[in-house]
């Protein structure tokens, strides 16, 4: 080998070496974006803080994911609208959150990326207002769902 | 990984050392000189690969051990008055205050294992700060207001009935790629 292509046998190494440790750095799971990205409101343990307009999950959450425009308000939540993940990220996330505390015996319909990133694209005007229209809906049929504080 | 890292490292060093003996036989110094100045002086030019600061990047390895200095690893992310200097230590927050409700939460790596960990930085609420309190403003992956869910310069107590901003304290959560 001569001087010249060590030097661009150099660089392309250097150049891997940054991509792999870029990659490696990225990728995080379901439970560590969780606490990195929603934790800091809902808690670890997922109980939020009601008096503060900062919903529980524990036995409530699957109620959102089986509800049509429960998902799509789910995708406009402004803890998940500003977390600054991918939507393959959201959508582990999500799926990871009802997995944990979704009611046990009810069967849910996991997050696609696809879904996630056509949710998102569709405009909700007022999310406090899309959540009141659903949990009064849902509270006519004898759902029973956490406080929810905001006016 | 690292393993692989040492074996890419081995092999830079193997080729550095074979073309600079090449380099030494064939070239006096004076040439050297003179092709060095031009490389330098093109490398000024070139711009900087980016590097990634994010909160997915590796956080900066601190070296000191010292839990009441802003450089201490657990304070890569925060932003406010150390609870350890405030009359309470790293983890607990001084008599009179309470744990706020709703937390800051960051990723810093720990320089004695190279493992980048989740860290909770939770004010203490409920009494005026301490004036010879040691304040640090490290936010490592904060990004600005426009993006409030990344965005760390927040009183936290918001949550807690006491709104009264006291200190910050630095919790590991676990290691954040579990």
């Amino acid at each position: 080998m001569n001087h010249k292509g060590a030097g661009g046998l150099l660089i392309v190494l250097l150049l891997a070496v940054q991509l792999l440790s870029q990659a490696a750095a990225a990728e995080r799971s379901a439970a560590a974006n969780y606490i990195l990205r929603c934790a800091g409101c809902h808690g670890t343990e997922g109980r939020g803080v009601a008096s503060a307009g900062i919903p529980t999950f524990p036995g409530y959450v699957d109620e959102f994911f089986n509800d049509e425009e429960g998902r799509l308000y789910l995708m406009h939540v402004p803890g998940v609208v500003g977390a600054g993940l991918r939507n393959d990220e959201i959508s582990e996330v999500m799926n990871y959150v009802v997995d944990r505390w979704g009611k046990p015996n009810v069967e849910v319909e996991h997050f696609t990326t696809e879904e996630v990133g056509r949710l998102r694209q569709q405009p909700v005007k007022d999310v406090v207002l899309l959540r009141y229209s659903i949990t009064d809906r849902l509270a006519k049929e004898g759902v029973e769902l956490p406080e929810y504080t905001w006016p | 990984m690292s393993s692989m890292m040492n074996r890419l490292f081995n092999l830079i060093d193997k080729a550095s050392e074979k073309s600079t003996r090449q380099a030494a036989q064939h070239y006096g110094r004076r040439s050297f000189l003179a092709r060095a100045g031009t490389v330098f002086a093109g490398a000024m030019l070139v711009p900087v690969l980016p590097f990634d600061r994010s909160l997915g990047g590796a956080a900066f390895a601190a070296t000191t051990e010292d839990e009441n200095d802003c450089s201490y690893w657990k304070h890569c992310a925060l932003d406010g008055n150390l609870c350890s200097t405030s009359g309470g230590s790293l983890t607990s927050c001084p008599a009179g205050t309470e744990a706020s409700k709703v937390s800051w939460i960051g990723t810093c790596r720990n320089p004695d294992d190279e493992k980048d960990y989740l860290v909770s930085y939770n004010d203490c609420c409920g009494r005026a700060t301490v004036p010879s309190s040691t304040f640090c403003f490290t936010s490592e992956g904060e990004r600005p207001g426009y993006r409030m869910g990344l965005h760390n310069d927040i009183n936290w107590c918001m949550a807690n009935t006491n709104k009264g901003y006291h200190c910050t304290v630095s919790v590991v959560l676990g290691v954040a790629n579990t």
